[in-house]
């Protein structure tokens, strides 16, 4: 047996791997800005998850169609989105504004979380024949637009995961780059005196970040629906773990290595797990009658271990890594010795 | 009618929460003259010109600018008033490249007046042409000082207070600095005030200035005189006789 795994199933990681990256991108930028590190941010996502359920009972179910992934990513974004908002404006902003330090606020997005996981498994276990009527469960699977290639059936979504991360991630960086906004963001991540000085108002910028990290797990929450194979919100706790791990190995506070720290670790989980996985059954299962274990349902192994790699040779993710010396190191470059 | 002074200080105690750094500080800046503080190291020279923008707690005294009193007003509201304070380090923004910090300066101005504005400060700081591009932190310590200048010259303030702006740089780019600092004054009329721990190069081009030891004030008169003051220089001010 190959221990590579199948072209769906590896379709499939980097669509889940795609994501985690969004969802670690949105970590870190609401850290980046307000340095508040949000442990609600999976079970935010759930918002979108929920309302692609609602999008495909409500529409999709006679309608079935590929606009299912734009209706999700768009809908579900813009509802996770005002949700952040809120969070930030009715929660975190009076807390931080009474004098709470970063670990008040952390507890405070630790409650939020325990808070959106039980709201939303209530109402999904109200919903089956009230809110759902016609869904079974919380249950999406059957209504993902599919193709056949060969031998293969590639579900949709591993096909809208991974554009919709590259999309959402280009317009973030032409909002960045090209408007006066998203300059002014980049101006306040860096230095909110000077920043506020000039004219800005920071506390604008502080709640767009979260409307705008929101908008990004929402996306990621909807289309990662049919990753996880049905809406479950207590799903959340696992994938948190997860998110946290791209986003420190991208550097916490880097916007743009959050996301490639985001899809490192979800790749390493699916993938790099999968072949942990399958070189242990071929060659100590089989040929040296191990006992038959499946490595899988260890897959926070690989991300928890990146997370301590990179504390201990990088302590500032990879964000922090002098990438010009590497390359030098590695003569793929030329040039001087380097700081 | 006698123009009132640009800047009005008056019993002024200062500092951080319950450091009192400040004691007792009166002073009086013209508008269109350069004005020193000096003083040794710990004296509270950066923190006089924090507390004139606004960024330290205040106990008791006032400050004035044209005659308005602006104890009280917050930094960017200060800021709106016409005044620029320039720290000595964080006075641009390093990841943004030069032409975004320029924008970045005229933040609250429309787009048109912005790009006239950025047009104008070019011609005064033309080497920033050729760097629009740069990031900021790829610049030199003068020319990261020049450019903070020139976002501060975009908002077209009344009065530039200048933190140690020479602090660390080779001598022909302190001079650079210097230089543009005497043109701001003579060809814009603006009005300067400046904390220098050069004491001899900044009381060469002051108008007036004032000692400041250990919180107060030690003295306060004509820049050149408190140069000429060899007992005042020797001890505060590590000048040879």
């Amino acid at each position: 047996m190959s221990i590579l795994p199948s072209l769906p199933y590896t379709l499939d990681a980097l669509a889940y791997a795609s994501a985690i990256g969004l969802l670690s991108m949105g970590l870190s930028l609401t850290y980046a800005t307000t340095k508040v590190p949000n442990f609600a941010q999976a079970s935010i996502a759930m918002f979108g998850a929920v309302t692609l359920l609602l999008l495909i009972d409500r529409y999709y179910y006679y309608h079935p169609g590929w606009s299912v992934f734009l209706a999700g990513v768009v809908l579900g974004g813009l509802v996770t989105g005002a949700v952040a908002w809120l969070v930030y404006v009715t929660v975190l902003k009076p807390l931080a504004d009474r004098g709470n330090t970063v670990i008040g606020l952390m507890i405070a997005t630790f409650a939020l979380d325990i808070i959106f996981v039980n709201v939303l498994t209530a109402y999904l276990d109200e919903a089956h024949g009230v809110h759902i009527p016609k869904l079974i469960g919380a249950s999406i699977t059957s209504f993902e637009p599919r193709l056949h290639i060969g031998d293969y059936i590639v579900y949709g979504y591993t096909i809208a995961l991974p554009i919709t991360a590259v999309v959402l991630t280009v317009i973030f960086h032409l909002f960045l780059t090209r408007t006066k906004f998203g300059v002014a963001m980049r101006a306040t991540i860096e230095n909110p005196d000077l920043a506020s000085v000039l004219g800005v108002n920071v506390n604008l910028v502080y709640m767009v970040s979260w409307f705008l990290s929101g908008f990004l797990a929402g996306a990621a929450g909807a289309l990662m629906a049919y990753t996880l194979k049905g809406v479950d919100p207590s799903a959340a706790e696992l994938i948190i773990v997860t998110v946290f791990a791209g986003s420190i190995v991208g550097g916490l506070e880097s916007v743009y290595w959050g996301l490639i720290g985001g899809f490192i670790v979800g790749l390493a989980e699916k993938l790099g797990m999968t072949l942990l996985n399958n070189f242990y059954r071929d060659y100590f299962v089989l040929k040296w009658h191990a006992p038959n274990v499946s490595l899988l349902n260890y897959e926070k192994f690989m991300s928890l271990g990146l997370v301590v790699v990179m504390l201990l040779y990088a302590p500032r993710g990879l964000a922090g890594i002098d990438w010009g010396a590497v390359a030098r190191r590695l003569g793929l470059r030329r040039g001087g010795g380097g700081r | 009618m006698s123009e009132a002074p640009m800047i009005e200080v008056r019993e002024l105690n200062a500092g951080y929460g319950r450091f009192h750094i400040l004691f007792d500080v009166s002073l009086e800046v013209e508008p269109r003259e350069i004005f020193i503080i000096v003083g040794p190291n710990g004296s509270g020279k950066s923190t006089l010109l924090k507390t004139l923008f606004g960024l330290t707690k205040v106990y008791s005294g006032s400050v004035k600018l044209e005659g308005r009193d602006i104890t009280r007003i917050p930094p960017h509201a200060r800021a709106k008033l016409g005044m620029a304070y320039l720290p000595q380090v964080g006075n641009v923004f390093a990841e943004l490249t030069v032409a975004e910090n320029l924008k970045m300066a005229g933040y609250t101005l429309e787009a048109s007046e912005l790009e006239e504005r950025i047009r104008d400060v070019l011609e005064v700081f033309p080497f920033l042409k050729q760097k629009l591009n740069a990031k900021a932190k790829t610049l030199s310590g003068g020319q990261r000082q020049l450019l903070a200048m020139a976002m501060a010259l975009i908002r077209e303030p009344k009065v530039f207070m200048f933190d140690e702006p020479t602090a660390g740089l080779a001598p022909k780019a302190a001079k650079e600095i210097i230089d543009k600092m005497l043109w701001l004054r003579k060809e814009k009329g603006k009005t300067i005030v400046l904390v220098e721990q050069n004491a001899k190069l900044a009381l060469e081009i002051g108008d007036r200035a004032i000692l400041l030891v250990s919180g107060r004030v030690a003295y306060r008169g004509k820049a050149s005189e408190l140069l000429a003051d060899k007992e005042l220089g020797k001890k505060y001010l590590g000048l040879k006789g």
